[in-house]
């Protein structure tokens, strides 16, 4: 099977997610807090369009009308191997230019 | 400006609609807003076609074979050194009234679906069948002018 490819908004959608379930305004303000990112709400939606659709996220029923994301067993999954490839490849620059 | 969510496809306005809408509220609007907004429609409208389907047919391929169909016409005419300044008026008019007549339709069949689009009960739709018979016109002046 093909491996996704999501963009960065997407990784950091699923890294606020990991901690806890989150409504679209709580995801903006954990990025912006955390990676001084300025997400824009089309930007925002339209990555949580693609990983709802790929299955790693699922909306939890609410009456209100901002709706929490969960991050699904196949989305954790996802994250931990897009966080190990990453880690691989940060390592191996970090080796290269001597750092460690 | 929230108006801009109308823009969305209208399966996704459903979905997304209501929890977007409170996250522009509760935001100070922003020409960056505006932008990313905007990015956000074309790409909603991008994955609406590329999944979307009609007669069997995945719209997006449809898209594909009506531009691909446009430009052999334009290439074939195009190399014609007797093409006077009236073919080619004709031809960009008829260029330009099955783009819109296509687009409208397009956008008519997400926000009401596969019925109201076919009908001609719609002000989307009498404008949508106005253009084609615009191109239709066009393209048969075209055509004339050219043999």
């Amino acid at each position: 099977m093909k491996k996704d490819r999501f963009s960065e908004p997407s990784l950091f959608i699923l890294i606020s997610l990991a901690e806890k379930d989150c409504h679209g305004y709580a995801i903006m303000e954990d990025i912006e807090k955390n990676y001084s990112i300025k997400l824009g709400a089309g930007t925002l939606y339209g990555a949580i369009t693609r990983l709802e659709k790929a299955g790693y996220i699922q909306v939890l029923e609410s009456d209100d009308r901002k709706k929490p994301y969960r991050l699904t067993d196949a989305g954790r999954e996802y994250l931990s191997n897009q966080i190990k490839d990453i880690q691989a490849i940060t390592t191996l620059g970090a080796k290269r230019l001597g750092l460690i | 400006m929230k108006w801009f969510i109308y823009l969305y496809p209208r399966s996704w306005r459903k979905r997304y609609g209501d929890e977007l809408f409170d996250l522009l509220e509760q935001k100070d609007w922003t020409f960056f807003m505006t932008i990313d907004l905007l990015r956000g429609i074309v790409d909603a409208w991008k994955i609406e076609i590329n999944e979307r389907e009609v007669f069997g047919i995945r719209m997006s391929n449809a898209l594909l074979l009506v531009g691909l169909i446009n430009i052999l016409i334009i290439l074939q005419y195009r190399s014609s050194q007797e093409v006077i300044l009236m073919e080619q008026i004709a031809l960009i008019i008829a260029m330009v009234s099955f783009f819109l007549a296509v687009s409208i339709f397009i956008v008519h069949l997400f926000k009401e679906g596969l019925q109201k689009a076919f009908s001609i009960s719609t002000k989307l739709s009498k404008m949508s069948l106005g253009f084609m018979g615009l191109y239709g016109l066009s393209i048969i002046a075209f055509l004339v002018l050219t043999n």
